[in-house]
């Protein structure tokens, strides 16, 4: 019991190196920097109707916060590991009592709080900007005092800037950043090249979001077709996360609300999909040469 | 500590067995994704596959930006629209709906400009009058456009089966654009099922049968809404009016 | 795992995170170390005490010097209080007064009865505080002993006498009159250590700030 504390001491200590370590990175920082731009930009954006209107705000605003933080996962990953490697600070690290796999835990948990980090500041100020187009919205309209229709319209803007599920949403852009974040941190394991593990992190994000499609056309052609094809189709049905599971997060923003455990089941995978990854991780890690 | 060993060896040992769990629960994820996006009713994934490849591709490379790209595009359909360039106006509505097609607004904009916008413009045309091709040429192009209207709807409805909104356009355009007042019933019915639909939309399926001719019809659709509810008291279902209709239909 | 928890190692070129300053490393390695709260802020200041770094302790590391770097080195080599130290090149690439300190720091620790083990091939500092030593060459160990079984010529004797304003001549003739002669008997004035010379040319005031930058 003793030493599962101290593991968890030592892997806590990564952890918090890492995220001081990425806070003073100034990449990151341009990164985090562009999408609070991008979520407080979208308040200014003016279209035709009131329901474009917030329909292009969410749009933007999860754009913003998704784009930004595979950015700052891909970007964190890819730099902060390879460069404990290369700097050799991992030699000075692995001089004290710390086990391989207690780092790559560090970094991935470094990385992942930073990453949660990011999301909550970019999911207030969204927050922020959700309320002031409300007020804008309300501003036009008469008092709810005025009659049934009032509170109707009010109603149906409230709907909109005070839509609950747009939780679930953030949970789940949440989950596919984890389990993006441990896709990179996988391929650091690898190599000490940041641009191979940008290049093949986000070769996996792209297939995985075709993942879908080729994991059926493999089901419907079994022994139908030649072997190569059928193998490759395999291939990427077994190796690949099915990134297209995330779609949900469309649906919510797009005002459909599917129900709270369809997210909890997809947050399930993610995680097991992570503790799937992050151990293969330690295991190629713990035969690498340093 | 060699290049591979023992534990690359465990790590390959992991991946393979997860490999084998995760098939499967992907599988039952898509399939609970599907029932939440295109209903129970359609068989899960039943998209053309090979077609699916490269939306799947464009989809992807957009990423996070797949809304944002739709909404851009969809400024420029309003341009469109202005300018009246109808062909040019479906092309790039077409385009919308590839990207966005979760969200009910894109099918019923899109399907609004077709039935409505294009084909009253088209009723406008003159078309060539020495030769007598006015009122037919008319016709015909106002015609297109109406059924464009309906194909975005229908598409619409098979993307987003579980919101009212789509059934009840569809029925106003065969109510209001070709006085089909059987059709206009039918999907007024279908709209007033769906959960979050406005009241109205079940009397609205009683008029339509009224006017459609079909009287037993719109007799027996009054009376299953009167004996919907214990309760006839005054609110937002309008007990007073579909009393009225009921004796209205009874007298004759 | 428990060999490492007695056992303070330093690196050679050793690298450490350079965006924090020498408190937050120590206290970094403290924590992998398996210390924690009080204790571990109290080793902390002990250490930075010793090995002279308290005025840059809130200095990020970027901005050390490669001998402060290799005290802080050895400053987190002994965090969690090791029987035996291992060193790789301590004072390579340090300045004299630098790798003056660290000798000195060893020296202490030497007296404080830790087990020191170190590589060099700066062979003066070697000598200077060594009790043992060993001879590697590519790889293999040529000799190993104490410095006094190594190194003493034992059939020559070596004297150092004050002058006290006699000239070589008149211990020439004393040291005849015992039966050496003239050719057995070799003769000169002591010179300091380059080292030596070096610290004690420098103005009082560099001397202060030379150990500042070290």
């Amino acid at each position: 019991m003793k030493s599962l504390k101290e593991t968890w001491w030592r892997i806590e200590a990564i952890a918090g190196n890492t995220l001081v370590e990425a806070l003073r990175q100034r990449v990151l920082n341009v990164i985090f920097l562009f999408g609070l731009v991008l979520v407080l930009g979208s308040l200014f954006l003016t279209s035709l109707t009131f329901q474009e209107e917030f329909k292009f705000l969410k749009d933007l605003g999860y754009a913003a916060i998704s784009i930004t933080g595979t950015l700052v996962a891909l970007m964190g990953a890819a730099q902060l590991i390879p460069a404990e490697i290369e700097r050799r600070t991992l030699h000075t690290l692995l001089s004290k009592p710390v086990r391989r796999y207690e780092f790559i835990l560090g970094k991935y948990l470094g990385l992942l709080g930073l990453i949660t980090l990011m999301l909550l500041i970019m999911s207030l100020l969204f927050a922020g900007v959700l309320w002031a187009k409300e007020q804008l919205g309300l501003l036009g309209l008469p008092p709810a005092e005025s009659g049934e229709e009032a509170r109707q319209m009010i109603a149906a803007v409230t709907a909109q800037s005070r839509d609950l599920n747009l939780l679930q949403a953030l949970v789940l852009i949440w989950a596919k950043l984890a389990v993006v974040t441990a896709v990179a941190v996988f391929f650091s394991t690898m190599a000490t090249s940041t641009i191979f593990i940008v290049c093949t992190t986000l070769l996996v994000y792209f297939v995985g979001h075709l993942q879908s499609v080729a994991r059926e056309v493999w089901l419907q052609e079994i022994g139908g077709s030649s072997w190569l094809k059928q193998g490759f189709l395999a291939l990427v049905a077994f190796l690949i996360p099915d990134f297209q599971a995330y779609n949900l997060i469309d649906e919510i923003i797009a005002g459909n609300a599917p129900p709270w455990a369809g997210s909890a089941e997809l947050l399930v995978y993610s995680v097991v999909y992570v503790a799937v990854l992050l151990l293969v991780s330690s295991l190629v890690f713990e035969d690498r040469e340093l | 500590m060699k290049r591979w060993g023992r534990h690359s060896g465990m790590a390959v040992l992991v991946l393979l067995v997860w490999a084998g769990l995760k098939v499967p629960w992907e599988l039952r994820l898509a399939r609970e994704r599907s029932e939440i996006m295109y209903g129970a009713e359609l068989p899960p994934m039943s998209m053309e596959l090979r077609d699916s490849l490269g939306q799947g591709m464009t989809l992807a490379a957009l990423g996070g930006f797949r809304g944002v790209a739709a909404n851009f595009l969809w400024l420029s359909v309003t341009t469109a629209w202005e300018e009246q360039q109808w062909t040019r106006l479906r092309a790039l509505a077409e385009m919308v709906v590839l990207l966005s097609a979760e969200g009910v607004f894109f099918w019923e904009n899109a399907g609004w400009h077709m039935a409505y916008n294009a084909s009253v413009s088209a009723e406008r045309f003159s078309g060539d009058a020495e030769r007598g091709e006015g009122p037919r040429m008319r016709n015909v192009e106002s015609m297109h456009w109406i059924k464009q209207g309906i194909e975005l709807y229908e598409r619409g409805i098979r993307a987003i089966p579980e919101k009212p909104k789509l059934y009840e356009m569809l029925a106003l355009l065969y109510q209001q654009r070709l006085q089909d007042h059987e059709k206009a019933a039918h999907y007024f019915e279908l709209a007033s099922q769906k959960e979050g639909a406005p009241v109205y939309l079940e009397r609205f399926a009683g008029f339509a049968l009224e006017k459609a001719g079909e009287r037993e019809k719109a007799y027996a659709h009054w009376v299953k809404l009167w004996q919907s509810s214990e309760e006839h008291g005054p609110g937002p279902r309008r007990w007073g009016m579909i009393e009225e209709r009921i004796r209205k239909l009874e007298k004759n | 795992m428990s060999a490492r928890q007695r056992l303070g190692f330093l690196p050679e070129n050793p690298y450490f995170p350079n965006f924090l300053s020498g408190r937050e490393v120590l206290r970094y390695y403290g924590k992998l170390s398996g210390l924690e709260g009080k204790s571990l802020e109290a080793r902390m200041e002990e250490l930075l005490e010793l090995v002279d770094l308290q005025e840059a302790r809130h200095r990020p590391l970027k901005t050390y010097s490669k001998g402060m770097l290799q005290r802080i080195g050895l400053a987190q080599a002994l965090l969690h209080d090791p029987d035996l130290l291992l060193l790789d090149e301590p004072t390579a690439g340090v300045d004299p007064l630098g790798s003056r300190q660290i000798r000195d720091i060893i020296l202490g620790l030497k007296q404080r009865g830790k087990t020191i083990v170190f590589s060099s091939h700066l062979l003066e500092q070697v000598q200077e505080v060594s009790d043992r030593v060993a001879i590697l060459h590519l790889g293999q160990k040529l000799k190993e002993g104490s410095l006094a079984e190594l190194l003493e010529v034992p059939d020559e004797f070596e004297l150092r006498l004050p002058r006290s304003g006699r000239s070589e001549e008149e211990l020439r003739k004393v040291l005849g009159a015992a039966g050496w002669s003239g050719d057995e008997i070799s003769i000169r004035s002591p010179r300091v250590k380059l080292e030596e010379y070096f610290i004690s040319s420098l103005p009082e005031r560099g001397k202060a700030e030379g150990r500042k930058s070290g």
